[in-house]
């Protein structure tokens, strides 16, 4: 078993277009190692750019994200952090249409130094774990809905990342999809310890996560 | 690899289109700088054939036919320590049968280069007679046999044989007693080119400093680089490299504004990849990657398209009637192989800009919804 990262943010904050749209106005929050959080707040309340945030994808305007008690801006290449540490399920698949589905999982493996053989076992493994085993060949263009959001969270989980970062994972698959997903993010991190933030604005799917943070206008109002 | 296969496959049409272009850039490249080396690989064999290990000509002619010897200085070479033979050659070319190039060799039958002819049909040349002897490629085009008589410059030439070199630039010409040539072309007693016979190859550098230190208004090179000498053949040659460079500028455009465009269709996409952890120098080590393969096979592709310009240059027809033998028959595999990786490199340079479009997307453009 991994250990989860311990995230932290103080006072992030952000906006866009040169200051006039805002966006986060001094978030803080801590997430232990294999803990898991949902953030949750109206559509615009700033969930996704908190999740960016802490994904490393964006650097804040003004506070700081720390990684296990270390500052997030010493960890660069932040690229390079991700690749071995954390899983990003978005909210659309954002699979690339023209590769199998293994090939889509297989993707945060490459450049880690893996021979082809070892990636393409871990796809395949973590592909029958999703019980997308027999569909591992088909593009991704040729796959339902749902089995798209079930393989891009293949690709969230094949590096077994110490951190998984979730963006509204449910919301774009019918209901079913939607509860097996969530159970698969949850039932990871409960084997693996790796930590969860994952955003919604889902109250069931928020309470089902555990921890819940309430965001609006930017800012945590509920913890 | 495999995903660079995908991602250029994903847009069948527009790869192929690109490769055609690619395909002809490459082409053209290939048969602009083959026929360039060819042409002067055509002279530089000319020497070799007639077993030359030191060429003389004129210092400052732009060409061997604006070169002249007078017979002094021929006479002085041969005195030069170290020189066994010395061999004569007068050029001349005139149009004949439609062919504006139709070279003449002037050489006396006397000298050791022209028992270096193979006579195919017929018989050599006979000192002080009006004959000529035609080459292969020649005789077939004009359909001319032994005996018949042809008019050069009005004066009328019996054929007395037919030979065989090898080299398509004699081949395709005619050999003359060298009185013949100078009368014909009012050379006076001057040549064009003297080729001079060694005692000992070896002594070569010692002998062309000799002759260098003698004598200051001649070029004496080694038969290998005699064609370097002349500011014409450089020209030619550096004209076609130019003419050849710029098609292929053409074409690289062709790969940047095929890159440019997969890049930006797929901004989303190359913004997943950072966001999953691919770092900026393997990203682009794909776009690089995808455009090298690109130009590769389109230079690749353009192989059998040169060589099928230079099969048709060089059918027996041609030969004779167009490239009057300067164009080789076959591709050069050195043109080959130069068109190849210059066509490459092209590629490669094309994918820059897109490339540097590439390397700014920001990974939060993931999180957006697809476009």
């Amino acid at each position: 078993m991994n250990q989860g990262v311990r995230l932290t943010a103080r006072n992030l904050r952000k906006s866009f277009d040169r200051g006039l749209v805002p966006a986060l106005a001094g978030v803080d929050l801590d997430v232990a190692p294999g803990e898991r959080v949902a953030v949750m707040g109206p559509t615009g309340c700033g969930k996704s750019t908190l999740l960016s945030l802490l994904a490393l994808l964006d650097d804040p305007d003004d506070g700081e994200v720390l990684i296990d008690g270390a500052p997030a801006a010493d960890l660069r290449p932040a690229e390079q952090w991700r690749a071995s540490n954390v899983g990003i399920v978005f909210q659309f698949h954002h699979l690339l249409p023209h590769l199998t589905a293994a090939e889509n999982v297989a993707l945060p493996l490459m450049g880690q130094g893996l021979a082809r053989r070892e990636i393409a076992s871990r796809a395949h493994s973590i592909l029958g774990r999703l019980g997308l085993a027999h569909r591992e060949g088909a593009l991704a263009s040729r796959l339902s809905g749902g089995e798209r959001q079930l393989t891009a969270v293949a690709r969230a989980l094949v590096a077994e990342p110490r951190l998984l970062l979730a963006d509204e994972p449910t919301g774009s698959v019918d209901s079913a999809t939607g509860e097996r997903i969530l159970r698969i993010l949850l039932e990871n991190s409960e084997r693996s310890g790796a930590s969860v933030v994952l955003v919604t604005h889902d109250a069931a799917v928020a309470r089902a996560v555990g921890r819940l943070v309430l965001v609006r206008d930017g800012r945590v109002v509920g913890n | 690899m495999g995903l660079v296969a995908r991602n250029l496959w994903r847009r069948p049409r527009r790869t192929i289109l690109t490769l055609v272009g690619l395909a002809l850039g490459a082409a053209s490249y290939m048969a602009l700088v083959g026929a360039a080396q060819g042409f002067l690989y055509q002279y530089t064999e000319l020497a070799r054939f007639f077993g030359a290990d030191i060429v003389v000509n004129q210092a400052a002619a732009t060409s061997p036919w604006s070169s002249g010897l007078p017979r002094s200085q021929v006479a002085a070479l041969a005195g030069v320590p170290g020189v066994k033979a010395v061999a004569r050659l007068g050029l001349g070319k005139t149009q004949l049968f439609g062919s504006p190039y139709f070279l003449l060799f002037g050489v006396d039958p006397a000298e050791a280069i022209a028992q270096r002819l193979r006579v195919v049909k017929g018989r050599g040349l006979q000192p002080g007679a009006s004959e000529i002897l035609l080459g292969e490629l020649a005789a077939s085009r004009l359909a001319l046999v032994p005996g018949a008589e042809i008019e050069i410059r009005h004066k009328h030439l019996r054929i007395a044989g037919i030979f065989h070199t090898g080299h398509p630039i004699t081949d395709a010409g005619a050999v003359l007693d060298l009185h013949s040539v100078q009368d014909l072309f009012n050379l006076g007693e001057n040549v064009n080119v003297v080729f001079l016979e060694l005692d000992d190859p070896a002594q070569r550098p010692r002998v062309l400093a000799a002759l260098s230190a003698r004598f200051q208004d001649l070029a004496a090179s080694p038969w290998e680089s005699w064609t370097l000498t002349f500011g014409q053949m450089g020209l030619v040659t550096a004209f076609a490299r130019l003419l050849a460079l710029l098609a292929l500028i053409i074409a690289a455009l062709g790969v940047s504004n095929v890159m440019h465009i997969a890049v930006s269709e797929r901004t989303q996409e190359i913004a997943i990849l950072r966001a999953i952890g691919w770092r900026r120098a393997r990203l682009a080590g794909l776009v690089v990657r995808e455009g090298a393969t690109l130009s590769f096979l389109g230079g690749l592709c353009g192989v059998p398209l040169a060589a099928a310009v230079f099969w048709v240059l060089g059918s027996e027809h041609l030969v004779s009637v167009t490239t009057g033998g300067f164009i080789p028959l076959r591709l050069p595999l050195t043109a080959a192989a130069e068109g190849l990786g210059v066509t490459v490199l092209a590629g490669v340079l094309g994918t820059v800009p897109p490339l540097l479009r590439a390397l700014s997307v920001q990974p939060t453009e993931a999180l957006h919804a697809p476009g």
